[in-house]
């Protein structure tokens, strides 16, 4: 039959003949049931293999030769993550997307990037030694079928909120991963 | 002597012209007369893929034919039974193969002898009905992609006609719908006839 590319968690079939007809409802609650890992545990997922690797707070931050730091009343969170192509085409990393932390709040945020941050133009040696180096997570970059990437999410949130989980997605078919801290 | 001789063999001779013209005069009454048609059963099959009514009989004589109606009056389907045969089939839907009845139908059987009515009985069918249960489905994982493969159905019908299931070429086709989309799909085995009480998957 078919085949018809399964979205929903539930879908809706129905079968006509003529005026008889009938409505069944079949569940796939199961494979969208979300992935959940805890900080340092490998799993897979579509043609995936990922950890997050680690998350902290940082008060400095150096992407390339810049320096960064939170706006006023914010923290900036860096969650390190690693993962490994293990399919047999080139995949892009936008194939991992949709991240969100959420915080003791249960307030979710998403990415922030550089240009959210507050830059720091004549940073002194004391943030040059303390700032954290991260790579920036780029949706856009390819990855070879075996091989590893490392990137950095960034996140900005009040200080006054912890982080409790960072929730993401795999592939087409939206598989969520949530990753407690 | 002789002419006692030609006035027999003329008196035998008249009499078996007498007994053949009688004989020929029997033959035509005989032929003029209806045949005794008793119709023992009446049965709904498929015949060749149309639904059908199957007419069980015995007759006497032959030369007479079956003529099917709907409730109309029109002519649907008509058959003369060929010498020797004690069973015919007349088309319920015409020359339209693959085509289930859904509704309620009277029709009328009548069997015409040189133009004379010797049969006739009015008949009433529900029409196909069905009890559609969904028995299982198979899918099938790609790269993040989950994919319906498959619905296994089963079909019961609870009507009195056959019912016909296929994609395209049933009056009216299965169809399958995902959400409100139809589905294009196709059934193993091409084409499935549910007959009245059965049940197919």
């Amino acid at each position: 039959m078919l085949p018809v590319t399964i979205k929903e968690p539930k879908i809706n079939v129905e079968v006509a003949v003529g005026r008889i007809r009938e409505m069944f409802t079949v569940s796939f609650e199961e494979f969208f049931k979300p992935i959940e890992v805890r900080i340092g545990e490998v799993f897979a997922v579509g043609n995936w293999e990922i950890v997050v690797a680690g998350v902290k707070e940082v008060q400095y931050l150096a992407v390339d030769d810049s320096y960064y730091s939170a706006k006023q009343g914010m923290k900036i969170v860096v969650v390190h993550v690693k993962v490994k192509n293990v399919g047999v085409e080139e995949m892009y990393l936008s194939d991992i997307w949709g991240f969100t932390l959420i915080t003791t709040a249960r307030k979710g945020y998403e990415l922030t990037y550089t240009f959210d941050l507050e830059p720091v133009f004549w940073p002194s040696p004391d943030i040059v030694a303390s700032a954290t180096k991260c790579i920036s997570y780029n949706a856009f970059v390819k990855v070879s079928p075996g091989t590893w990437m490392e990137f950095d999410l960034l996140f900005q949130i009040p200080q006054e909120e912890e982080m409790v989980e960072l929730r993401f997605k795999v592939g087409m078919l939206a598989k969520e991963v949530i990753v407690e801290f | 002597m002789v002419r006692k001789l030609f006035y027999i063999a003329g008196t035998i001779a008249l009499i078996l012209i007498a007994i053949v013209i009688v004989a020929f005069l029997y033959g035509v009454y005989q032929a003029g007369l209806p045949p005794k048609l008793e119709v023992k059963s009446l049965q709904i099959d498929s015949v060749d893929g149309y639904p059908s009514i199957i007419v069980e009989f015995s007759t006497d004589k032959y030369g007479f034919v079956f003529k099917l109606f709907d409730e109309r009056g029109e002519l649907i389907d008509m058959k003369m039974p060929s010498t020797g045969a004690t069973r015919v089939s007349l088309s319920l839907v015409g020359l339209r193969p693959y085509t289930s009845i859904m509704e309620p139908k009277t029709y009328t059987l009548k069997a015409f002898y040189d133009d004379k009515e010797i049969y006739s009985k009015t008949m009433t069918i529900n029409g196909a009905s069905a009890q559609i249960k969904l028995l299982n489905y198979t899918t099938k994982l790609t790269v993040m992609r989950l994919e319906l493969e498959s619905l296994i159905i089963e079909v019961m019908n609870t009507g009195d006609v056959p019912l016909y299931l296929c994609e395209i070429t049933c009056k009216p086709p299965l169809e399958v719908y995902i959400n409100g989309e139809k589905a294009f799909f196709s059934i193993d085995g091409e084409m499935v006839i549910v007959m009245p009480g059965e049940n197919v998957k």
